[in-house]
């Protein structure tokens, strides 16, 4: 006789993700089906994916619900659990206890272990779905990430007999900092439910991050760093998007790009850049916009560093921007914060001329004419045709849905 | 937002007496070209936009991402032309001709002497070219032939089915679209391999709109005016038929 693990539920409620798992979906195309673990047929980490988030988990007991059956003589009640298999137990364990700890502090199962819980058979040998909590979860410790998870699942027939081990079930866990934000959400069946495609790049870029403006400026960071190898500022199409149409941004294509296919190309602009960073950034949770910055005939530049660029330049060569798009908070107005991926601005007491210091524009105010050096003087020269010219237009804003 | 392309400049240059309809590529269209992938967006609704992407049968490597935008009318596919030429950064995109590139009603084009970005507006049509792959090519030969799809008429098929043409007439009763006197066109035409069809349209001085899946001609009062409709099949076969009305 022996008890076996028939499935597990991770977002078993889909009205609420405070006591529960989000709701989220694999890409544009593949739903993710609840159960998210089944018996036989979830082998890898990432074929059981569940995401939670750190905000409205915090101070509620997270559940989660299994199910399972016996073999053999029908046993009637059985007492089970979930223990962390990289935990020893014992003398020995103990010692490997203490180093791994440390290693465990970081790297270790997020969702900690489940507790012990009574679960009753029917005459065919089967439970329902059971509600089992789990203990001792680190989710707001780890903070964002992705994490492989693993469980050795045990059973025992009596509360004192031995554990005797059932299967070993493996998921993959997203740690994000808040519920996402549009264009993602939590109607389920919505193609604009999280997808796990985007959350592993969000979750790995934004590792640790504990707010969101520290999530936004690690992904600001990371695809500006795209530039060296993946994308690159399209000098040779004028400056063109190549990822976006109107409302819409090609998701799939930018992460096949970024998987190492040929996606919409290498080239981008600050429209499909500033729409990257909103996008992966507002799963999330974070609240960034797309808006733009123009003039009645563009406005003029000081040098900056486009991205995949190696050369300080007025972008391109070409002297001005017909208009600049950004990941910018709230109103998108001159005393709101941007995020900036597609260069990098002169960070020194001059940006108008060399030397210069790059600076990757992360959460700084968009700023005026007169007062101090922030994004806007160092991007568009205090002359005519220059910042004046770099107007906010908060009419502009925008999230793009994704396809 | 700079609007610095001046459209009243070029809008004057549209075919107006052309109009491409429910258009799609099948992969014999460009000469030394595989067709890869087929991406429709069919999240917008203001126009009909499907993305191509071609793969050289010589060198994988080269690749050619085309757009084509299928608008409601001539005026709305300069328009939209327009829109996309505000999504330029740059200031000012060079236009076709001063490369000596002859494609579409107007064209414009990203920097080089053999630029890898084009965009253009036929008729109803506005078409986007960009190389994508990891060698750069050159796009204006591949617009022009695309152009010569639009522009041309069909030429006569040796071999393979043909469309056949059911019926071809204009509805009597008048309607009014966007404040225009239209009358609809009735077109019937299948495919006896039960493929799809797309439809190009030549009026001898006339336009025509599309709404709602419909196909209209705008009335002009005076002399009568002559219609022909070219029905292609996915095998690049055509049909043709003309009513004077």
């Amino acid at each position: 006789m022996s008890v076996i693990l028939d499935a597990i539920k991770f977002n078993h409620n889909t009205a609420s993700h405070h006591t529960d798992a989000l709701t989220i979906r694999r890409n544009r195309y593949d739903d993710i089906n609840v159960p998210e673990w089944q018996n036989g047929i979830s082998v890898r980490p990432e074929d059981s994916p569940a995401a939670y988030s750190i905000l409205q988990t915090r101070g509620h007991r997270i559940t989660i619900e299994a199910k399972f059956h016996t073999t053999g003589p029908v046993l009637s009640t059985a007492r089970i659990r979930a223990i962390d298999p990289a935990i020893l137990r014992g003398w020995l364990g103990w010692i490997v206890r203490i180093i791994y700890f440390f290693r465990r502090f970081i790297y270790g199962n997020v969702l900690g272990e489940i507790k012990v819980k009574g679960v009753t058979f029917n005459i065919t040998g089967h439970t329902g779905f059971v509600t089992f909590e789990l203990i001792r979860p680190k989710i707001a410790r780890a903070g964002t990430g992705v994490y492989n998870i693993k469980w050795q699942w045990q059973y025992r027939k009596s509360g004192s007999g031995r554990w005797h081990n059932m299967q070993l079930s493996k998921h993959r866990i997203y740690v994000i900092p808040e519920t996402p934000k549009e264009a993602w959400n939590q109607i389920p069946g919505s193609d604009h439910l999280p997808w796990t495609e985007v959350l592993d790049y969000s979750c790995a870029w934004a590792r640790g991050a504990k707010t969101r403006d520290e999530a936004a400026t690690k992904i600001t960071e990371h695809v500006y760093a795209l530039g060296n190898s993946v994308i690159e500022y399209d000098c040779p199409g004028g400056g063109s998007t190549h990822y976006c149409y109107s409302s819409v941004f090609d998701c799939t294509k930018f992460i096949e790009r970024m998987k190492g296919g040929t996606g919409n190309g290498q080239y981008v602009n600050c429209t499909d850049i500033a729409t990257v960073v909103t996008t992966f950034s507002n799963i999330l949770g974070c609240e960034l916009w797309n808006s733009r910055m123009s003039g009645p005939l563009g406005f003029l530049l000081n040098p900056i560093l486009a991205i995949g660029s190696s050369a300080w330049q007025t972008a391109c060569g070409w002297g001005a921007f017909s208009y600049h798009e950004v990941a910018w908070k709230n109103n998108c107005d001159v005393n709101d914060e941007l995020f900036d991926a597609c260069l990098q601005v002169d960070g020194d007491s001059d940006p108008t001329a060399a030397p210069h210091t790059g600076l990757l524009p992360t959460n700084i105010k968009f700023g005026d004419c007169s007062g101090p050096l922030l994004y806007r003087l160092r991007l568009s020269p205090p002359v005519a045709g220059g910042c004046t010219d770099c107007i906010p237009d908060p009419g502009s804003k925008r999230r793009r849905t994704v396809k | 937002m700079a609007d610095t392309n001046d459209i009243n400049k070029w809008k004057g240059d549209s075919t107006k007496n052309l109009f491409i309809w429910k258009y799609f590529m099948k992969g014999y269209e460009l000469e030394g070209w595989r067709l890869k992938e087929i991406r429709p967006w069919e999240d917008i609704k203001t126009e009909r936009v499907v993305q191509y992407y071609w793969e050289s049968k010589t060198d994988k490597e080269e690749q050619v991402k085309i757009d084509i935008i299928e608008c409601h009318s001539w005026d709305h596919a300069q328009q939209q032309l327009m829109e996309l030429l505000k999504q330029h950064m740059h200031t000012r995109l060079a236009m076709a001709g001063t490369k000596e590139i002859r494609v579409g009603d107007t064209a414009f084009i990203g920097a080089g002497d053999e630029p890898q970005h084009l965009l253009f507006a036929r008729a109803n049509m506005v078409t986007v070219l960009n190389s994508v792959g990891k060698k750069r090519v050159a796009v204006a030969k591949t617009a022009l032939q695309l152009d010569n799809l639009f522009y041309d008429k069909p030429r006569p098929q040796v071999t393979g089915v043909t469309p056949v043409i059911e019926r071809f007439s204009i509805e009597r009763q008048e309607r009014k679209i966007k404040e225009q006197n239209t009358a609809r066109v009735i077109i019937g035409a299948s495919d006896p391999l039960q493929g799809p069809l797309w439809y190009k349209l030549v009026s001898k001085r006339g336009e025509m709109i599309s709404e709602n899946d419909n196909l209209y001609v705008l009335l002009t009062r005076g002399e009568p005016d002559q219609l022909t409709v070219y029905v292609t099949s996915e095998n690049g076969n055509a049909a043709e038929k003309t009513i004077d009305w």
